[in-house]
């Protein structure tokens, strides 16, 4: 017991409590992690486990429910829990719900030309908007909102939120051009980010938003587009959408502050990369 | 103890080993690609097409690319869904799907109507679908100039009464039975249901901008859509295409309806 529990402190992780019934579940899920696909099994049941676990807050791990007569599911449940779910949360393991458009298993490339997935945006209340860099309509109005609303959030409440502007032309938008044009509107990469992702990607993140565009056939290439400010939860459930360029920042503010202060965790690593002052600590 | 440690060590080997997968997002949908048979999708050779909203004074070219002879049947679907359980009833996220996702599945439907199209799927899962035949959901355009086609003709936008046959379908409330696909009518291209069965989903059907909330007009808000002044229709007459451009732009990923399915298609490069 006192093994146990000094690990789980280790590791940060002080409450947990598995019920009788679960204990089946776990150890079948176990034995499956072995036995078939462990890369398949070993995900869903990290993520089963977590969303059994992770919410519960009352009491330290039960002993008595891991079997006596079973040495090894004793030992391999104590490696388990001390050695995997800290892991877990490393690879960005939070629990997502069934709502969450971190779902999708889209890759992208920001700025910096890193590669990342769609679901390494969480963790962070993210402000969305679809844009094109050489739009010369609209997208300046976007951009000059998301500004607004930047300003009007405080410094200390700025490091839980990110904006991320998606290209609408990843053929033409490259991460070069991408990062040419932060560097232009003096975007800051520890707050801002913007993704270049393949056209079927695009088309998918944009679905989920609700956001509609369409290729012009002008000279200019133009993109016709929804003009569509997204607020996502730390988990990636939407929470706010500012339709058109008549709206104010003022409601779209105080949904992201209301989401900074949500205790939903969740890891983020991608401003990091990108961001000196981070980086640097 | 020592023993123990020694186990300890090995645990931590094991729990790095699978999480190194996980960190790299590994696809487990296994991509069951296959060949199709010259039965099963129709070969559309490239050509001028006239959509119903344009935005330039050019036809853009269609194709050349292959299509789906049939919609996909109930049968195909839920041997999808048994091969990638995420997308099954159970399984699916609400974020992919509504709740009445494949809510007319079951082992009687399979039984009695599993040559018929399946329908109660959303855009999502028509694409997983599609991707994993190793082809796509067609694109409006691809679907729009299959689908102006009569029976004999590759364009019978033209003709009266073929334009007439598709309107009274369009009027008439969707019946509780769909047929077989294999019993739809087919057109030139021996494609067959393009009209008077169901509702088709197409890969960018985002892309039409008439927005949802000013019924029957088809003006774009100026203040939602960036360069939407310019886009407008071409033929006033063409009222089916309207219904399916309304449908379309009302129309949420994640939306289902119970006349509402898809039939995929794929490039001719692509083998």
């Amino acid at each position: 017991m006192s093994r146990l529990t000094s690990y789980t402190s280790i590791s940060g992780i002080e409450h947990i409590e598995i019920k009788d019934n679960e204990k089946i579940k776990f150890i079948f899920l176990l034995k499956n992690a072995i036995s078939e696909s462990i890369t398949h099994y070993a995900k869903n049941m990290l993520r089963e486990f977590y969303r059994h676990h992770k919410r519960r807050t009352t009491q330290t791990i039960k002993r008595e429910i891991l079997n006596p007569h079973s040495q090894w599911i004793k030992m391999f449940a104590t490696g388990f829990l001390t050695l995997i779910l800290p892991l877990s949360s490393t690879c960005s393991f939070a629990e997502l719900p069934d709502d969450s458009v971190y779902h999708a298993e889209s890759e992208w490339r920001d700025q910096n030309n890193n590669e990342i997935t769609i679901s390494a945006l969480q963790g962070k209340v993210q402000v969305i908007a679809f844009v094109y860099t050489y739009c010369q309509h609209s997208c300046p109005v976007i951009l000059s909102k998301l500004r607004n609303i930047e300003k009007k959030i405080s410094s200390s409440d700025i490091t839980a939120v990110q904006f991320t502007l998606v290209s609408l032309d990843p053929e033409r938008d490259s991460p070069e051009l991408l990062k040419r044009y932060m560097q232009e509107h003096d975007l800051d990469e520890c707050r801002w980010v913007m993704l270049n992702g393949n056209p079927d990607d695009v088309i998918e993140f944009s679905a989920l938003l609700g956001v509609r565009y369409r290729p012009m056939n002008n000279d200019k290439k133009d993109i016709a587009h929804s003009n569509m400010i997204t607020v996502l939860d730390k988990q990636g459930k939407i929470n706010y959408q500012m339709k058109g360029l008549n709206e104010g920042p003022e409601e779209a503010v105080s949904n992201i502050l209301e989401l900074v202060l949500s205790d939903i965790e969740g890891e983020n690593t991608l401003s990091s990369a990108n961001c000196p002052q981070t980086a640097n600590n | 103890m020592k023993n123990r440690r020694l186990i300890t060590t090995g645990l931590l080997g094991f729990s790095l080993l699978i999480c190194q997968p996980i960190l790299g997002q590994a696809d487990q949908v296994a991509s069951q690609s296959r060949k199709p048979t010259q039965s099963e999708m129709a070969y559309i050779p490239g050509g001028q097409y006239t959509p119903l909203f344009k935005d330039s004074t050019a036809s853009p070219i269609v194709g050349p690319f292959l299509l789906d002879r049939y919609a996909v049947t109930n049968r195909q679907y839920h041997t999808f869904t048994q091969h990638n359980p995420k997308w099954s009833k159970d399984n699916i996220k609400s974020v992919f799907s509504d709740e009445k996702y494949l809510q007319h599945m079951n082992p009687l439907t399979l039984d009695t109507r599993a040559e018929a199209p399946v329908t109660n799927v959303s855009w999502f899962s028509a694409r997983a679908y599609c991707k994993s035949m190793g082809k796509r959901l067609p694109s409006l355009d691809e679907w729009e100039y299959v689908a102006q086609a009569s029976g004999t003709n590759r364009n019978g936008r033209n003709d009266p009464a073929h334009r007439q046959k598709i309107l009274e379908w369009y009027s008439r409330p969707t019946g509780s039975l769909l047929p077989n696909v294999k019993d739809t009518p087919t057109n030139y291209w021996g494609v067959y249901g393009m009209h008077g069965v169901i509702w088709e989903l197409v890969n960018d059907f985002n892309t039409a901008l008439v927005t949802g909330e000013s019924r029957g007009d088809t003006q774009l808000e100026l203040s939602l859509f960036c360069g939407a002044g310019a886009v407008s229709s071409v033929d006033p007459g063409d009222y089916t295409a309207f219904m399916r451009y309304a449908l379309r732009s009302s129309y949420r990923a994640a939306y289902t309806m119970r006349s509402l399915g898809f039939r995929c298609a794929r490039d001719t490069n692509q083998h």
